[in-house]
């Protein structure tokens, strides 16, 4: 049995970031286009909230912390990946070597959680030796992510078939990563199997969750540059997905490979007529602003309230989504959009002048931004972000808070949007609850400073957005229209006494 | 020095030339390579600063317009053509005859050396160089595209040849002839669509084009992505969009060799940054368009970058310092 360099048995570890452009590199070199990795937009509608960084491209720089002569040797990859990394956060790589499993590791964590784990092993991989004997056919490679419909379940036995082959640059992302060493069809063949989640199985909404690698010699039959791929496993209740492959790579050797991924479950569109009467009711002659009016609890609660005939503010970051003219049909008069951060001051500076020069009382506001909370614990070295977190969540509630509260009139109302994880914290969001929790208190002060108001926090459960939904997170999610449409009709029929009223979940 | 000596692979000119490959497009390209003959300082003519104008057309297209007004007028040139392959060959040959030099107005798909030969239709500048017995196509442009990669060429001409390699693109296609018109800096519609182009050392007679500029041409594009990205025809011009980030590219790769320490701040803070900003659009709108051929609504990343850049262009051009405000044309 071959065994790797010791070198030092003491653990090392390195400081890893991954920038846009290291991103935008890989994705070219790699063929792998998934917009969750490159489209900034399109990753805030999912619940990493930023672009990802490739998988395979932090296994390159994983391995890139361990020595040459170790890399040179190295026959077999395990990856794990745990939870997310994000483009610019930074991650520490922690190496070791294990005599006994005779295998390098290396650990990275961040947010104070371990998020990737990479196995280096001098042999062959157990189980991980698949030759299928059917031909690999070449069907070029997919220049847009596979997109397939809701009902389009994968299936244990589906085979695909398929033409691959990184660009020369890719080998130079491994060079960059101090990884050169690692045998160019195992640094190609974490090109592939990025490919493959990313684009192919499951496709555009896939993540990847682990692989296995293994460097087996070619059979001289076998051409380069192909791959087949098959689904061993299907969970439809998670949607993981395992599937055993065997890249032929044009570095001139074969790759056997077990590919594991998740699916997000695309979310169903937020049901605008359950929300707003066929017919515009009279208009109610008041006006109120809804802060993240365009996705989730905030969009539903925006429809509702223009169901109710009230001049609707929406405030959105990116795109309106559902509040698209085709889903407000005859209501589109009274809702006006506003697409600002409300994090900026600046920004919001244009809807107050709106809603002055309108003249109509602002008669409510609804405080419904909130980040998406990616798993994290708290140690010593992740109270920086979890600090920069809530500092940014408090923002998103206190500059609209401060900009548009004196505009409210005497029996206005303010939603304060908390969590039931205030009162069951979840172990991995400290930073979650700390947020909320200060968004309560924010509550109560606004009780003092305008004693007139109804401030009145809800502590929502957990909703199906674009932030639950995940494989374990969107299990007993709640879908936000008949939550908005309750709690609204609740504050237009002034059920709550001016000063603070704290809603729990089970309440609504 | 001899204007009709012909030009070798080891003339600093071209030397100098090669230095900025990867951050030409097509035209500067061709203009560094007519204007490094005569003028030592040729890299600051190609240089547009951070200048960029936006001619609202119809249907959804815009003029481009990335060299300010006077180029054209200073450097004198003007544009000619003909139908004859006879006549538009010797035009081209007389007027090597007189400067040892000529911008031909040709197209990809005849020029044995551009990766399109034979594959597909693009308009494609070069320049000639050395006397009508002898000579040279210098074509510093190097870029990599989905046809692959185009590399800097350097290489004798047979004239004979000439009838066939110097046709120009067909023009038949709207974005392309938006793309020529203003090309050096001005208005210079109508274009006559002749089989044979190319550019005379003449008066020129210069209309400015008018629309958006700076800062508020960048916002005006980001404008049309939020309000059309979701149709395919919005796409139609994403090469013109990567021109704007060759041009940044090589505002960059001139300021970085520039001597002298006070702008290495506003270099690296500003100027850098927004030419790596710039070249993230190509993917972006690539992925946009795919997105959309599949069916799929594309995300708001392409207006909400180009909001991003817009900001980036007005700091840059806030933050100048004087000893590199030569850069930027003021």
């Amino acid at each position: 049995m071959n065994s790797l360099p010791l070198h030092s048995a003491a653990s090392q570890t390195h400081q890893l970031r991954f920038s846009e452009d290291d991103l935008l590199a890989f994705a070219d070199a790699s063929g792998d286009w998934n917009p969750l990795h490159i489209d900034a937009d399109f990753a805030r509608g999912t619940p990493f909230g930023r672009c990802v960084v490739h998988g395979s491209l932090l296994t390159l720089g994983a391995l890139g912390c361990l020595p040459n002569d170790v890399l040179t040797e190295v026959r077999g990859l395990e990856l794990t990946f745990g939870g997310a990394v994000l483009v610019g956060e930074p991650v520490t790589a922690e190496t070791r070597y294990s005599d006994k499993a005779n295998a390098w590791e290396v650990r990275l964590s961040g947010r104070g959680k371990l998020l990737t784990r990479v196995v280096a092993r001098p042999g062959v991989l157990p189980g991980v030796d698949s030759r299928p004997s059917d031909p690999i056919s070449r069907r070029p490679m997919r220049v847009e992510p596979f997109a397939p419909e809701l009902a389009d379940e994968p299936a244990v036995g589906d085979q695909v078939e398929g033409a691959y082959g990184s660009k020369p640059a890719f080998a130079e992302i491994a060079r960059h990563r101090n990884a050169g060493a690692l045998d160019p069809a195992l640094v190609e063949a974490l090109g592939w199997a990025s490919y493959i989640v990313g684009m192919e199985v499951p496709g555009l909404h896939g993540v990847f969750a682990a692989a296995k690698l293994s460097l087996l010699e070619r059979d001289p039959k076998d051409g380069a540059g192909g791959y087949s791929l098959r689904a061993r496993e299907h969970d439809p209740r998670t949607e993981r997905l395992v599937a055993d492959g065997r890249l032929e790579t044009r570095s001139g050797a074969t790759v056997a490979a077990v590919i594991e991924c998740f699916r997000r479950r695309q979310l169903p569109e937020l049901d605008a007529a359950a929300l707003l009467p066929a017919t515009p009711r009279p208009a109610s002659g008041r006006s109120v602003v809804v802060i993240g009016g365009s996705r989730g609890f905030g969009a539903a609660a925006t429809l509702a309230l223009l169901g109710g005939g009230h001049e609707t503010h929406a405030v959105y970051s990116t795109t309106a989504g559902v509040l698209g003219a085709a889903n407000v049909g005859a209501h589109e008069e009274r809702l006006i959009l506003h697409r600002a951060d409300a994090q900026d001051p600046g920004q919001l500076t244009p809807l107050r002048e709106a809603i002055v020069e309108r003249g109509l009382p602002l008669r409510g506001i609804v405080l419904a931004a909130a980040l998406p909370p990616l798993a994290m614990g708290l140690t010593a070295e992740s109270a920086l972000p979890l600090s920069e977190y809530v500092a940014a969540s408090i923002r998103l509630v206190a500059v609209p808070l401060g900009a548009l509260m004196p505009l409210l009139d005497d029996q206005g109302f303010i939603l304060f949007c908390s969590s039931s994880a205030v009162t069951a914290p979840p172990r991995d969001w400290p930073h979650y609850v700390a947020a909320k929790g200060a968004l309560e208190y924010l509550a109560s002060w606004a009780v003092a400073a305008a004693p007139g108001v109804r401030s009145v926090v809800v502590r929502l459960p957990k909703l199906a957005t674009a932030m639950t939904n995940s494989p374990s997170m969107r299990i007993g999610a709640t879908a936000p229209e008949a939550i908005a449409g309750r709690l609204i009709a609740r504050l237009e029929g002034d059920d709550f006494p001016s000063g603070l009223t704290i809603l729990e979940a089970e309440e609504l | 020095m001899n204007p009709l000596a012909a030009m070798t692979a080891e003339d600093p000119r071209w030397q100098s030339l090669l230095a900025h490959s990867d951050t030409y497009t097509c035209y500067s390209a061709a203009l560094a390579a007519w204007a490094a003959f005569e003028f030592p300082a040729w890299a600051g003519i190609v240089n547009s600063g951070l200048s960029l104008t936006l001619v609202d057309e119809d249907e959804g297209l815009f003029g481009f317009v990335h060299f300010p007004s006077g180029l054209r007028a200073a450097l004198g040139l003007a544009r000619r053509g003909a139908d004859d392959s006879g006549e538009g060959v010797n035009a081209i040959l007389e007027e090597l005859a007189r400067h040892g030099r000529v911008i031909v107005s040709g197209d990809g798909f005849a020029l044995p050396w551009h990766v399109a030969a034979g594959r597909r239709h693009v308009p494609h500048w070069f320049v000639l160089r050395g006397s009508p017995s002898a000579p040279v196509a210098v074509d510093p442009f190097a870029c990599r595209n989905d046809l692959g990669r185009q590399e800097a060429t350097l290489q004798p001409i047979n004239p004979t040849t000439l009838a066939s390699l110097a046709v120009a693109h067909p023009g038949d296609d709207e974005v392309v002839r938006l793309r020529e018109s203003f090309a050096l800096g001005d208005d210079a519609r109508p274009l006559e669509r002749r089989r044979f182009q190319w550019f005379e050392r003449a008066d020129a007679e210069i209309r400015e084009a008018v629309g958006a500029t700076g800062p508020a041409a960048v916002s005006r594009l980001a404008q049309h992505f939020r309000d059309h990205g979701a149709q395919a025809d919005a796409y139609r011009q994403v090469d013109d969009i990567w021109s704007i980030a060759r041009h940044r590219g090589f505002l960059a790769h001139l300021a970085a060799a520039q001597p002298g320490e006070a702008h290495v701040e506003w270099l690296e803070t500003h100027v850098q940054p927004l030419a790596k900003r710039w070249s993230h659009m190509a993917p972006l709108l690539m992925q946009a368009s795919l997105a959309i051929g599949a069916g799929r609504q594309p995300t708001g990343s392409v207006a909400d970058t180009l909001d991003e850049i817009a900001e980036r262009e007005a700091a840059a051009d806030r933050a100048c310092p004087s000893d590199a405000a030569f850069l930027l044309l003021r």
